[in-house]
């Protein structure tokens, strides 16, 4: 049974207290909260004006206007909803990945901190948070809730949660896009390792349906400069047939390039459809990345991080 | 493909070191459990085979660096071009297409080709199906540019002095020797008597050792063909150049070359199996002159005389030649000790091949080691043969003093009858005036009741002898045993009159200690046949009895024992100092000895005259008492007189042992020796006698002691070989073998012309090193380009 403080720790969240987790366009949801919501409502915040048309509640209409200007207007306002976030938490084999630099913990033991950390400041803004995780197939559907107790489930399944299988995330995609009924934030922690066309076509399913996307892709450093330098045998996480013995020190150049043009396609499609994509590396506390990242994207720049 | 320093071509075995990192490094690896296998499969696919390819160039270089590198150091010599492009420049290049092939991809099919074909045509040369156009053409090697290893084997046996062979050939050396090339190094081996270069290794120093060999005097004995030869061989075989040469100098005398056809063909057969065969090159410096004389041998009547005693000088003498030159006077000198002047003269007259003898007697007036030399006084071819020399020791008289215990008034009945005769031959023949001669020993007699302690310490006498004594007084016991520790000599002679108790208890007491071995009983009888002995013939060790190993000097074993004193041997702590210089078949000590203080006690088991024994009358008696006597007398010496080569030993007493004596040879030069303890004595010994002539051994408390090293007779023989026969001689050592004669031409300039049409191999290593740094430049650049590889 995990426990609270394995996934969140107190200073981190500390860090992270004055930031908020705010969806970049409208989203729907019940009650009043920190987002827009997609249907215009009345209550504080003014919006427009618009012609009254028959059907419309009478006492909607906007007699000061009437009386200026005898003709029969609505007065809308801005109603503010409470975010659905869905974070999709990546559990495939390559996710077990384990560097030298990382003192010994998986990138999937830092994806689940960061999926623990940002469904703990969802819940503190009354947003719902849900949590899925996946491999090669959706393996656990938590749906989205707004109690502050639901942290406790979350961190319950992130804690059951072991790597394994493979990744195939547009397949996953595909089939997680009609259960998220509701337009929402979605937060997908993953190495995004595929085929790119696949990951691609899923993340604009996504878009399709009216989410916002947001990918916070989990990178160790041993993957980002290949620092091996003796005979090694590197045996696949996620297909155990796959081993291959080499000498690293004579693929270090073709592997970096590979890399290097991996990750700009990557980035490009992402741009294409307008989603947020976070690289992040194990060896980095990720309170530091994700202050930085949400500062950027709460003043609104582009925050399409490197 | 030949190496200077084999061994050193081992360390080719170093290519294990790279093979079994490679191969260890493969075994070894790390596992990684990778996730991002889709980003590296790819790559591992696209670049698989030139990995291969790079990590077999790279495994390649780092092989070929030891390998070269260790040719490198053992210094490969090339003496066909064959072999060294098959095995070193063909995979050389092949491997720089394959580099090529790697890192030049527009070029992959050209650099495969060419690789290919090199390794292809590598192997079917080594294989002998191509290539036998130049696999026998040598490399030449301009043999006047190139530094040499070179032996001169120097003639410098006394024959070569001959019409002034040496003259020539000393100067050969000494110009040859300027003349070599930096870098060569050489030696030279001085042939006559026993092979012994001037330098045990070759030098570089090639300026000094023309200096040494300007220095030389031939004056050896005849030449030691094989052993040179040996000598040459071997330093050529550890020289330090590919171009490795032996230049015999010598005047190819046909006594020298006599019967060396085996050793020759030995010779032959290690020359085949050199690597690097040396070129050989003889060089004639022989005269044409015959006419010679020499002194053949010079015996003496006796090997040491006494002052005033009359000894005779014979030598041989003989006329080599083959003219009439000589016949008429020849003078012959004898001189004394090198004096300048003759002590006396004659003149003999000598037809061609004839032996004639001349005879000097003379007496010596001065005690010490001397040296009698008869010479020929002619000019001949060769005048070192015209001297010979003889050593001789000429001592003072022994005072003996014949202590009668069974005096008679009858001849020859007295205990020391036989005993005076034995000593003093001469004496007895002078009273019948049948010989002129003088006896070395001075025997006196005195009847046991005569005897006064003044007559023992009488300074006359060095050896007392105690013949069947039965007991004496104790003032004359008490004389008697400060005579022995004062280095006098005791000879004890048993017999029926001796008290055996009275010997033991106050000879044998621990306050006299003369009886070096107690009295038992009697063994033997004078009527049984039965129970009759003889002294066991075996070999002498002992100095006073080794003249019965030569049997011509009397046979010990001849004479019948019949009754002795059994001398009791069982008190292992009073034996410890005794040596038992003779037994008797059946087991008795015979003669044994003690050394007490100064001197020496000799005791004989039987009677010293004929009541006991025959010996008396048996031809051994009389050296027996002479040996022991002179023995006693501290006179015993080895021989003097050696043929050169041989070792000169001279006897000192044991305590003297570490003691350091000067030996000066005959061209004036002197070095040291120590006298070591052997068994009861010790010993100086020197051997560097190879020059024959006079020696002399002097040190503190003894006098000069002169020994002659004596010259084979051979050496007086010139007939020479002719031009065929030296050249057929050389055939049997080695296909080809250069003949310069030095009587027509200058030597040296002939050589040098001969010289230069020889080829040598080349030696490589500056372009093995060249290849090895460029290989090592070549790895460190390769292992980075090889970093880099195409996506």
């Amino acid at each position: 049974m995990a426990t609270v403080t394995d996934y969140l720790d107190p200073k981190d969240l500390s860090r992270l207290a004055n930031h908020q987790v705010l969806a970049r366009r409208v989203v729907e949801g019940f009650c009043t909260g920190l987002h827009r919501s997609p249907h215009k409502g009345f209550s504080v915040e003014f919006k427009q004006h618009r012609q009254y048309v028959p059907g419309d509640e009478i006492r909607h209409l906007d007699w000061k206007v009437y009386g200026k200007s005898d003709r029969f207007y609505i007065r809308e306002y801005e109603e503010e909803t409470n975010l659905r976030c869905n974070v999709l938490l990546d559990a495939s084999g390559s996710m077990a990945y384990e560097g030298t630099r990382t003192e010994g913990r998986s990138k999937l033991h830092y994806a689940s901190r960061l999926a623990a950390c940002l469904s703990y400041m969802m819940l503190r803004q009354t947003d719902s948070v849900g949590l899925v995780t996946f491999d090669t197939k959706v393996r656990n559907v938590l749906p989205p809730r707004g109690r502050a107790a639901h942290v406790r489930n979350i961190i319950d399944l992130l804690g059951e949660t072991a790597p394994g299988g493979e990744t195939d995330l547009g397949s996953v995609f595909n089939e997680l896009v009609p259960k998220l009924k509701r337009r929402g934030l979605v937060i997908l922690i993953s190495d995004c390792f595929g085929d790119l066309d696949s990951v691609m076509k899923g993340l604009a399913h996504f878009r399709h349906a009216k989410h916002d996307v947001l990918i916070f892709q989990i990178w160790d450093p041993d993957e980002l400069d290949f620092p091996f330098k003796q005979w090694t045998r590197f045996d696949c996480l996620e297909d155990a047939d796959k081993k291959h013995t080499v000498d690293p020190s004579h693929l270090r150049q073709a592997y970096l390039e590979n890399l290097k043009e991996y990750r700009e396609n990557f980035t490009k499609g992402c741009h294409r459809n307008r989603i947020d994509l976070v690289p992040m590396t194990t060896d980095q506390p990720y309170a530091d990345a994700l202050s930085y990242y949400l500062a950027l994207r709460k003043r609104g720049k582009g925050a399409m991080l490197k | 493909m030949n190496f200077l320093n084999v061994s050193l071509a081992l360390g080719a075995a170093a290519v294990l070191v790279p093979l079994i990192i490679h191969l260890f490094n493969r075994s070894r690896f790390k596992v990684v459990n990778w996730g991002a296998m889709h980003l590296l499969e790819s790559v591992i696919r696209v670049n698989r085979k030139q990995v291969q390819l790079e990590q077999l160039i790279l495994l390649l270089i780092r092989c070929a660096i030891p390998i070269l590198l260790a040719l490198c150091l053992a210094r490969m010599v090339v003496t066909d071009w064959g072999p060294f492009l098959h095995r070193i420049v063909l995979p050389l290049a092949a491997l720089t297409c394959l580099i090529l092939f790697a890192l030049v991809p527009r070029l992959k099919v050209l650099c495969g080709l060419l690789c290919s074909a090199c390794l292809l045509y590598a192997l079917a040369a080594e294989t002998g199906l191509i290539g036998s156009g130049y696999a026998q053409k040598e490399i030449s090697s301009k043999s006047m540019d190139v530094p040499s290893s070179s032996v001169i084997l120097m003639d410098d046996s006394f024959s070569m002095n001959a019409d002034g062979g040496f003259d020539t050939a000393g100067a050969f050396a000494e110009g040859f020797l300027k003349k070599l090339k930096k870098g060569s190094e050489a030696t030279l081996v001085r042939m006559g008597g026993s092979a012994s270069p001037i330098f045990d290794k070759p030098t570089s120093e090639t300026k000094t050792l023309g200096e040494r060999s300007g220095n030389l005097r031939a004056a050896s004995d005849r030449v030691d063909l094989a052993g040179s030869f040996d000598t040459g061989i071997r330093a050529t075989h550890d020289g330090q150049n590919a171009k490795r040469e032996i230049i015999l100098v010598s005047d190819f005398r046909k006594s020298d070359w006599e019967r060396t056809s085996s050793s020759l063909a030995g010779l032959k057969e290690r020359l085949e199996n050199e690597t690097l065969q040396p070129a050989i090159t003889f060089i004639d410096v022989g005269g044409s002159s015959l006419e010679n004389v020499s002194v053949e041998s010079i015996d003496l009547s006796a090997s040491s005389v006494g002052v005033g005693q009359k000894v005779l000088i014979r030598a041989e003498l003989r006329n080599h030649g083959t003219k009439a030159t000589y016949e008429g006077d020849l003078p012959v000198r004898l001189f004394i000790n090198d004096e300048i002047e003759p002590v006396r003269e004659t003149v003999v007259s000598l037809k061609p091949g004839e032996t004639g003898q001349v005879l000097f007697p003379h007496e010596f007036s001065e005690a010490g080691s001397s040296t009698a030399t008869v010479e020929i006084g002619a000019r001949d071819a060769l005048d070192s043969d015209n001297r010979r020399s003889s050593s001789i020791a000429v001592l003072d008289r022994i005072g003996v003093l014949l202590v009668d215990g069974a005096p008679s008034e009858e001849w020859l009945q007295g205990e020391t009858d036989f005993l005076k005769i034995a000593l003093t031959p001469f004496e007895e023949a002078q009273v019948k005036k049948t010989i002129e001669a003088k006896d070395l020993i001075e025997a006196s007699v005195i009847r046991i009741d005569d005897l006064t302690p003044a007559d023992i310490k009488d300074g006359n006498q060095s050896v007392i002898v105690l013949a069947n004594v039965p007991n004496l007084k104790d003032d004359q016991v008490r004389a008697l045993a400060s005579f022995v520790r004062n280095g006098g000599g005791l000879w004890l002679c048993l017999g029926d009159q001796v008290d055996g108790n009275w010997y033991n208890k106050v000879l044998g007491s621990e306050k006299n200690d003369l009886l070096p071995l107690d009295l038992f009983n009697l063994g033997g009888s004078l009527t049984d046949d039965s129970v009759r002995t003889k002294v066991v013939a075996s070999y002498f060790e002992h100095p006073a009895l080794s003249l019965f190993n030569d049997r011509r000097n009397g046979n010990l074993s001849d004479a019948d024992l019949w009754r002795w004193h059994r001398l009791d041997e069982s008190d292992a702590s009073a034996y410890r100092d005794v040596t038992i210089l003779a037994r008797m078949e059946n087991g008795d000590a015979f003669l044994a000895e003690k050394k007490v203080g100064k001197g020496v006690v000799i005791q004989m088991a039987t009677s010293v005259d004929g009541d006991w024994s025959n010996v008396p009358v048996r031809s051994c008696y009389l050296p027996l008492a002479q040996q022991i006597t002179t023995y006693l007398a501290d006179q015993v010496t080895p021989p003097r007189n050696l043929p050169a080569g041989a070792t000169f030993t001279h006897y000192l007493p044991e305590k003297e042992a570490g003691t350091k004596l000067t030996v000066q040879t005959p061209d004036g030069s002197t070095y040291v020796v120590k006298a070591v303890k052997r068994g009861t004595q010790a010993v100086a010994e020197f051997s560097q006698t190879r020059e024959p002539g006079t020696y002399e051994m002097s040190g503190e408390g003894i006098g000069k002691i002169k020994f002659v090293a004596l010259a084979s007779t051979r050496e007086s023989l010139l007939e020479r070989m002719s031009k065929e026969e030296i050249l057929s001689a050389g055939a049997e050592l080695s296909q080809t073998v250069d003949y310069i004669d030095a009587s027509e031409k200058d030597a040296l300039s002939e050589y040098l012309e001969l010289d230069g049409n020889r080829t040598y191999g080349r030696e490589m290593w500056k372009y093995l090193l060249l290849a090895v740094v460029l290989l090592i430049f070549l790895e460190v650049i390769l292992q980075r380009v090889f970093g880099r590889v195409n996506s």
